[in-house]
């Protein structure tokens, strides 16, 4: 019997099981929410863009999630991603021109491209690694560097190429263009490579060999590790993963536009792989996590749409904030165990009415264009915010004086 | 005699773990008072109890007769009560005065730094306790005696009254041992009450007072020194008997495995051009060869030059077999047959964040899988053997490395290093931090791998370990040899003459 409560409190504890948890109630909640129905109405169109936008972002998270969980962290993964879909498209346009303006592709010029645009990712991910071990810069330092390196690099490539244009663009590019269609394909493509990398991080040597790298980088070389080589593995993986997505977004697109393509992507993926259950400190992460991750961050996304009814791209990195803060506040919470102090400090009492104008104001943003909304919504909706806080605060302040007093009895009995 | 700290029924457990279970008894004012236990007993734990690191515990705690329930350790230091840990506790980047003022920073006001006063007092906080230490010279380029000063200097700008020393000589060469003997006689005049924990009975019977042993998180007795013996003690310490005298009958040597000849490792950008200066020794099978020598002479260098671990690469030739080599990374000297266990097994060695079972098979998972792919079998029968070998004291291999005392840490570490079939063994201080019970196991250990034809090298901070396990010692004095010893002609005089011998 002891036994089994362990058990159950094991999967608890489990960032994955907590993650679907979460992602229940926020289909259910949204369910409610929205309008249109659209959940309850029709599912599978509503999920179609839920899943083909996780998926997209899960190339590529799991990729930062490898580098991350090695110790590292890697910025340029958006513009690897914009430089793979330039060397696509620039093969495709050299290789052959003229079925580059019909659409109609030769079969081996696209293969040579597909080789061709990731090798461009083993490129770039050769070339973080010799920055951070050849030169020793920092990863983030590095990686900073490739990342605006890298774009302006595509921009410059596609000019060179095109001639002085800025973007290549295959209205009907059929063989490339028709994979990408359907999202079961993607999704099955998908789902084979996170098995892939899930076997790679949790069932080989090399898996073991980065998380003991990410955890404690010196005690792995000194065990005989190179952790050289194995630097170099994460950020190949990395870079190739984002450039199997330049693939995919090139034809999902069909266009390639280096100055704007997946641009600050980066971040989302590291956001997702950070709401997965990855430390930035190394060591800790898991594959599903991550993919759990992007698929909730995909969700809160189309969440947020379908309440909202207006462009969530604008809102995205608000989305993503708030989503990054509350799912570590709660992991931090498990581990350090003990009652933190959110806002009953000078700096606390502070940021309570910022949270509630920032509320406030995002109720402005939404819900401006409904019907029946009138300016003390946001009002009543910032005070409410702020006034929750504030509350909050005041109740770790008893709990704060209950403590003190408790010692404080203590005192009186020894005095007798 | 009044009691200046009760202790009354103190618990605290870690998730399942009971790490102080009801623990009372009083400490008097003024004296030494030292706590002994086994790695594991609990002492770090009550000591973190009271001066407020931790600060949820069953029991209370009253310090000159009040109850206090510290919420943090700058409560703690209010009353009177300083801690000086095992790993110290400064920063590196800051000067020594700006360390002893770390949050207590002299102003002139509106938040500007008053650095003459700072450095003035902290020169003679320093002068109090027998260093000539600079008050400007930056923490991190101390060395680890002269560093623990700065925290007991820091200690006595607060007016501690009762001051814990968490295994303060661990770290130190015996004269800082000396001189740290001399600043705890001035504390006690001032009429400081000292804590003390300790593994190393030699220290404790010269200094304390009284003494208490815990084991296994409980309480077991307190003692007068003059009542009793080391012996006892022990006894009380393990809850049984063993031999503290670990001793190997002289054996034949096999041939020879190992020969290092004139070694010699630069140091760049230091006023001392080499770090290590034309070192030559020779390691035959079955031998335990002790390397002596006061911090700082070059015992890790030394290890990490045969190891392919050093930042600068080593002059010189290195045969293994008969064969040159020319290690350029752990890996490489791993391959040939080299294995080498890390001075400092928290930063160096331990992996954190695996389990018991993964610490252990680090160095061998190529053999333990197929094409890349783990054999979670063959990893755990490894893992399993080496902890039955080893004796290693866990729940199970799935267990955090954390969850171990550090003894079984460090026989966690030896077992990967075992799992590699190593012909030479680099042991670095293997002891440091390792209580006795566990310290006289790991002799045993030694002893049986030389048996088993394993050629070993072992560095000590402790002379007479060195006496205890090697066959034949050198001694290493700022990076070159100054002496050998066979186990019959070493004492700890001669070898102390050739390790401070000024070189020419």
């Amino acid at each position: 019997m002891a036994a089994n409560v362990s058990l159950i409190n094991r999967v608890f504890a489990r960032v994955e099981v907590k993650l679907i948890l979460a992602w229940l109630v926020l289909i259910v909640v949204t369910t409610f929410l929205d309008p249109s129905r659209s959940y309850l109405e029709n599912p599978k169109a509503a999920a179609e863009p839920i899943l083909r936008q996780a998926v997209f972002l899960g190339f590529f998270a799991l990729g930062s999630a490898v580098i991350i969980i090695s110790g590292g962290i890697d910025l340029s993964s958006g513009a690897v991603i914009a430089l793979s879909a330039t060397v696509f498209s620039c093969l495709l346009v050299l290789l052959d021109p003229e079925g580059a303006a019909t659409g109609e592709l030769q079969t081996w010029v696209v293969i040579c491209a597909v080789l061709g645009a990731l090798f461009s990712g083993v490129v770039a991910g050769t070339l973080n690694a010799w920055l951070i071990t050849g030169v020793g810069l920092p990863p983030f330092i590095a990686t900073l560097a490739t990342m605006v390196g890298l774009r302006s690099f595509s921009r410059g490539l596609l000019g060179a190429v095109t001639q002085g244009s800025s973007q290549i663009s295959f209205p009907s590019c059929k063989p490339v263009r028709e994979l990408f269609k359907d999202v079961s394909y993607v999704s099955i493509v998908f789902v084979i490579f996170a098995i892939g990398m899930w076997f790679l991080m949790s069932r080989t040597v090399v898996g073991r060999h980065l998380h003991a790298m990410g955890g404690n980088e010196t005690a792995a070389k000194l065990s005989g590790i190179r952790t050289d080589r194995l630097k170099w593995l994460a950020y190949v993986i990395g870079a190739t993963s984002a450039s199997i997505m330049g693939i995919v977004y090139f034809a999902d697109q069909g266009s390639a536009k280096p100055d704007v393509l997946a641009r600050g992507y980066e971040l989302n993926a590291i956001a997702a792989a950070v709401i997965g259950g990855c430390s930035l400190a190394g060591g800790v992460g898991t594959i599903p996590g991550t993919v759990l991750g992007c698929l909730f961050l995909r969700s809160v996304m189309d969440a947020v749409n379908k309440v909202v009814e207006i462009g969530a791209d604008i809102f995205e990195g608000m989305i993503v904030g708030f989503v990054v803060v509350l799912a570590v506040t709660f992991s931090q919470r498990e581990s350090t165990g003990k009652q933190r102090i959110y806002f009953a400090t000078p700096i606390g009492w502070t940021a309570a009415p910022i949270l509630g104008a920032i509320g406030g104001l995002s109720t402005v943003f939404f819900f401006r264009e409904k019907e029946g909304f009138a300016m003390w919504q946001p009002i009543a909706v910032g005070l409410f915010v702020t006034a929750v806080l504030v509350a909050r605060g005041v109740i770790e302040l008893s709990r704060g004086k209950r403590a003190a007093a408790g010692s404080q009895s203590g005192k009186e009995i020894t005095g007798q | 005699m009044t009691a200046v700290v009760e202790i009354r029924g103190v618990g605290k457990r870690f998730g399942a773990v009971k790490a102080l279970d009801d623990v009372s008894f009083s400490v008097a004012k003024g004296e030494l008072h030292a706590v002994m236990g086994e790695n594991g007993a609990g002492k770090s734990t009550l000591m973190k109890i009271l001066s407020g690191v931790i600060t949820d515990y069953e029991g209370e705690l009253r310090i000159e007769g009040q109850v206090q329930k510290f919420l943090s350790t700058r409560q703690a230091e209010r009353i009177g009560v300083s801690i000086i840990h095992q790993e110290l506790n400064l920063v590196e980047q800051l000067s020594v005065a700006a360390n002893i003022f770390l949050g207590r920073e002299e102003t002139y006001g509106w938040g500007i730094l008053d650095q003459a006063t700072m450095e003035r007092t902290a020169g003679e906080l320093l002068a109090q306790l027998d260093s000539n230490v600079s008050p400007k010279s930056l923490a991190g380029s101390l060395r680890v005696g002269d560093q623990q000063l700065i925290e007991i200097a820091k200690a006595l700008s607060l007016d501690t009254s009762i001051l814990i020393m968490d295994e303060p000589t661990s770290a130190l060469t015996e004269a800082e041992v000396q001189r740290l003997y001399r600043v705890i006689d001035a504390l006690r005049e001032r009429g400081v009450t000292i804590l003390y924990i300790s593994h190393k009975m030699d220290e404790v019977f010269r200094l304390a007072d009284r003494i208490t042993v815990l084991r296994d998180g409980k309480f077991v007795q307190t003692l007068d020194r003059a009542d009793t013996n080391p012996q006892q003690i022990a006894h009380l310490m393990v809850g049984r008997e063993f031999e503290t005298a670990v001793t190997r009958p002289q054996t034949t040597l096999g041939e020879e495995v190992l020969r290092v000849e004139k070694l010699s490792q630069p140091w760049p950008g230091h006023s001392k051009q080499w770090r290590l200066k034309d070192v030559s020794l020779e390691l035959r099978r079955g031998e335990v060869l002790g390397i002596a020598g006061l911090m700082g002479a070059g015992r890790t260098e030394l290890l990490e030059c045969l190891f392919g671990a050093s930042a600068v690469r080593p002059q010189g030739s290195i045969k293994l077999d008969g064969k040159d080599c020319d290690f350029r990374h752990p890996a490489d000297a791993m391959r040939a047959g080299i294995a080498m266990v890390t001075e400092d097994r928290k930063r160096l060695g331990l992996f954190g964040h695996l389990s018991t079972g993964g610490n252990i098979t680090m160095c061998r998972l190529s053999e333990l899988s197929a094409l890349g792919v783990l054999s979670r079998c063959a990893e755990a029968n490894a893992a399993n053997e080496q902890v039955e070998l080893m004796g290693i004291k866990t729940d199970g291999i799935e267990a955090s490395i954390n969850s171990l005392s550090g003894g079984n840490q460090q026989k966690c570490i030896i077992a990967r290093c075992m799992l590699t079939q190593p012909k030479v063994l680099l042991l670095d201080d293997p002891t440091r931090g390792v209580d006795v019970g566990a310290k006289t196991e790991l002799y045993r250990l030694m002893h049986r791998l030389a048996d088993q034809g394993m050629a070993i090298i072992v560095t000590s901070s402790e002379l007479p370990e060195l006496l205890t396990v090697s066959d034949r010692i050198l001694v290493l004095c700022e990076g070159e040899l100054t002496g050998e010893f066979t186990r019959a002609e070493a004492t700890e005089q001669k070898i102390m003459e050739a390790a401070t011998a000024v070189s020419v």
